[in-house]
């Protein structure tokens, strides 16, 4: 059906594609194999591109970066577990919680689910690979080393210590005197390249990268999800970066832009930090729900219910999200209308938040409930998530936020809310996607323990907070006296963050032994819809011998639902082969009608080495040694220049006037 | 395309231009320097902030109204100039939908904004 629109450009990169299969073990797939592979050992290593390989580096760093997070969160529950404990000292509490925040939010929370989008978006899209791979490994890198840049300073003694969220004037240059916060902003900026490029290849992506036939209104929510979110980090991401290296001006150079003795405006900090900070709170929670819109249909033996409704929830979420940041500042002094205005905006929220939440109970109503562990996962996320949600509309009002304000109740919202959304449909998604990532399933016995330990300790650990919070105990106090009435709520807390850790563990031990011992998998172990579960797993490095043609949102179950009807059948068998080189289709941002012949860069160091030297310039400048940040910062341009220095084989290719007419 | 993209974001722009509107005005007419005022800056400060929710719930309701004209002719098997409209695979009648739901939660969200305009007295009067 799909023919190819785009008229050529330039008649010497006029190609025709061809169209035909490529069983596994043909001469085709071997070659393609051969094209598409990364070299073996360490070169291979450092270089590679793939797609699958980013996403699951994305996954377990995050991942190790949670277990980090965990484990500071572990001791500041022993500390507060009972009144007047002393393993803390006030100072070492302050960079534990402040480290916690960050790790969770900055270095676990959008890393991981970038992992899961970088690994299924061109499989779950019919394509090769993701726009720009290159960018995509670039993006890895300068990940991870920000991620070491913000905890180069902890084993000094000298992490981080203002809270995740770093108000000034504490986190400036009189209050705060040491290289804590530089770690911090620096470290920030550097985080934020990695965020904008990775955001830059989602987008890029959709448009141009889906299938032929894949329309947009065939699209899996996921990819809503993570769209929606990587637009959002492109508009806001600006915003925390400035916000940053103004501090770092003001606390290195002697500037005041946060300064209030020289008519600097602590307010600005905030608006700046929450212009960015609110969307990325729904920047981490988004994709989150995408998976469970995906992976719970599976469960259920049926499609989504409103798929429609559910693809316009995400983006009304996203793009009201950026109209609410206020509603971190209730306490600061603004006027009440523009208060309410905010409040009111923040009602709105609930409207396609909860759209989405019936399109899931209604699914799991109008289903064949399959209660397998990633089905508990994900509706042990719906009651969270409809818990959070209640917390934050009840936040959400003004009056209601001055009380709760600065208190434990606070705390608990925003860990249902970010735990809740984020951490159980991410370990329900391991489970749903462990076999397409490994070959193997994962054990369906020590799964279901892993999900009751770790939904029981977590809302033992968790619903107290809100009682903690209304009997008046303060967020970020190291301790407290034991006349104040928190002793129990505390302690059930300090048990219930334990047992939570047990279930983790229970879920690391499923991982390690499934790894070795698990079941084989096929390709479509859970009897799925998703063009993803139609290749083998693990998937080969070129993804799918021919470019897919798809008919319907549910190509794998196009006969039990009758779907593609009056547009065919999806052909997952027969298309553009393309094996010239490293190639896939590029297709148009609506319909996906076939439009040129990509062809995609191969596997480079380059992307390694411009993170490394970009780490090091930030580093650099940390140490104020000046002269080997202009070193660096040449390195880095040299190794860009290598990257992007032209070759004639990745001219991009128009299709002959006589492949345009043809039809996959 | 142009009615698509209306539809799609007509009253979603509508309700940000409400906001980033009326934020500002209210928050400078009540607290324009270094101390907040009991009343506003400018007396017709409620007016000016009434008048942009209807300019912006009008708006709203033109993008309704296109969203619905696109739905129902998308309903009705005309194809919509979503984009080079080579084949029909639902995505002209799913864009007409996704506007038309656009368009109902923002109105929404316009209608919620006047109501803090409209209920709340624009300056903390215990000030």
């Amino acid at each position: 059906m799909s023919a190819i629109t785009r008229p050529p450009s330039d008649s010497r990169l006029r190609r025709s594609p061809d169209i035909g299969q490529a069983p596994v073990g043909s001469d085709a797939e071997i070659r393609l194999a051969e094209i598409w592979e990364s070299l073996p050992g360490w070169k291979g290593w450092l270089s590679t591109v793939d797609h699958k390989v980013i996403g699951l580096r994305y996954i377990v760093t995050a991942f190790v970066f949670l277990l980090i997070g965990g484990m500071e969160a572990l001791i500041m529950r022993l500390q507060l577990a009972g009144p007047n404990l002393t393993l803390l000292t006030p100072e070492q509490y302050n960079q534990l919680f402040t480290m916690h925040g960050v790790t969770m939010i900055f270095l676990y929370a959008l890393p991981i689910l970038s992992g899961f989008s970088n690994y299924l978006w061109p499989l779950m899209l019919g394509s090769r690979d993701m726009t720009f791979p290159r960018l995509n490994a670039l993006s890895y890198w300068i990940f991870l080393f920000a991620g070491i840049f913000m905890y180069a300073s902890f084993p000094l003694g000298q992490a981080p210590n203002a809270g995740w969220f770093n108000y000034v004037p504490y986190s400036g240059p009189i209050y705060n005197t040491g290289p804590n916060i530089d770690v911090f902003a620096l470290g920030m900026v550097l985080l934020g390249v990695s965020t904008t490029v990775g955001s830059v290849n989602f987008v890029v992506t959709l448009f141009k990268m889906r299938a032929p036939g894949m329309t947009i209104n065939r699209v899996p929510i996921l990819v809503w999800g993570t769209l929606t979110a990587s637009v959002a980090n492109l508009l806001v991401i600006p915003s925390v970066s400035l916000a940053f290296f103004l501090l770092w001006l003001d606390r290195q150079v002697g500037t005041h832009f946060f300064d209030v003795a020289n008519g600097g405006k602590p307010l600005l900090w905030q608006h700046l930090f929450w212009i960015f900070g609110h969307p990325w709170v729904y920047a981490i929670v988004l994709p989150a729900m995408g998976i469970v819109s995906d992976a719970l249909p599976t469960f259920c033996r049926r499609p989504l219910v409103g798929y429609a409704w559910v693809a316009l929830a995400t983006m009304a979420t996203m793009l009201v999200g950026f109209e609410v940041w206020i509603h971190h500042m209730f306490a600061t002094g603004l006027p009440a209308v523009a208060l309410s205005i905010f409040g009111a905006a923040s009602f709105v929220i609930s409207i396609p938040s909860a759209v989405a939440v019936f399109a899931w109970i209604a699914t799991i109503w109008l289903g064949t409930p399959v209660f397998k562990t990633p089905f508990l996962f994900f509706a042990g996320f719906v009651i969270l998530f409809v818990i959070g949600g209640l917390s934050g509309v009840m936040t959400a009002a003004v009056p209601l936020d001055w009380q709760l304000n600065e208190t434990y109740f606070i705390v608990a919202h925003l860990h249902y809310v970010l735990l809740g959304i984020n951490v159980f449909p991410v370990v329900g998604g391991i489970y749903y996607w462990f076999p397409k990532f490994t070959g193997r399933m994962m054990d369906e016995k020590i799964g279901k323990w892993s999900f009751w330990v770790m939904f029981i300790g977590f809302n033992a650990g968790f619903f107290p907070m809100h009682l903690a919070g209304l009997l008046g105990m303060p967020r970020r106090i190291y301790t407290y006296s034991s006349r104040m009435g928190w002793d129990t709520v505390n302690l059930i807390t300090s048990i219930g963050s334990f047992v939570f850790a047990i279930g983790v563990l229970i879920f690391l031990v499923n991982v390690a032994v499934s790894l070795r011992r698990g079941t084989r998998a096929g390709s479509n172990p859970w009897d799925a819809a998703t063009l993803e579960w139609s290749v083998p797993s693990p998937p080969p490095a070129y993804n799918f011998a021919v470019i897919p043609h798809i008919a319907s949102r549910h190509p794998l179950w196009e006969d039990r639902l009758n779907e593609g009807e009056g547009t065919g059948q999806s052909s997952l068998e027969k298309g553009y082969l393309l094996m010239e080189g490293r190639e896939t289709i590029g297709t148009s941002p609506i319909d996906a009608t076939p439009e040129i012949i990509l062809k995609m860069p191969g596997d480079s160091a380059t992307p390694f080495f411009v993170g490394l030297f970009l780490s090091l310039a930030f580093a650099g400048m940390l140490l104020h040694w000046w002269s080997f940040t202009g070193l660096m910062i040449l390195s880095c341009i040299i190794a860009l220049m290598v990257w992007m220095w032209p070759e004639k084989a990745l001219a991009q290719r128009s299709p002959t006037d006589s492949s345009r007419e043809a039809h996959v | 395309m142009l009615r698509t993209i209306v539809s799609l974001f007509g009253a979603a722009a509508a309700w940000v231009a409400q906001m980033s509107l009326s934020e500002p005005l209210a928050a400078y007419g009540c607290y324009p320097h270094e101390a907040p005022l009991p009343t506003p800056l400018w007396a017709s400060l409620p007016a000016i902030l009434i008048t942009i929710s209807l300019a912006c719930l009008a708006a709203g309701l033109v993008s309704g109204y296109i969203a619905r004209g696109l739905w129902k002719q998308a309903g009705t098997g005309h194809a919509i100039a979503a984009g080079s409209g080579s084949f029909d695979g639902g995505q002209g009648r799913f864009l007409g939908i996704l506007g038309l739901l656009s368009s109902f939660v923002f109105i929404i969200a316009i209608l919620f904004t006047s109501c803090a305009v409209i209920l709340v007295s624009p300056c903390s009067p215990w000030v």
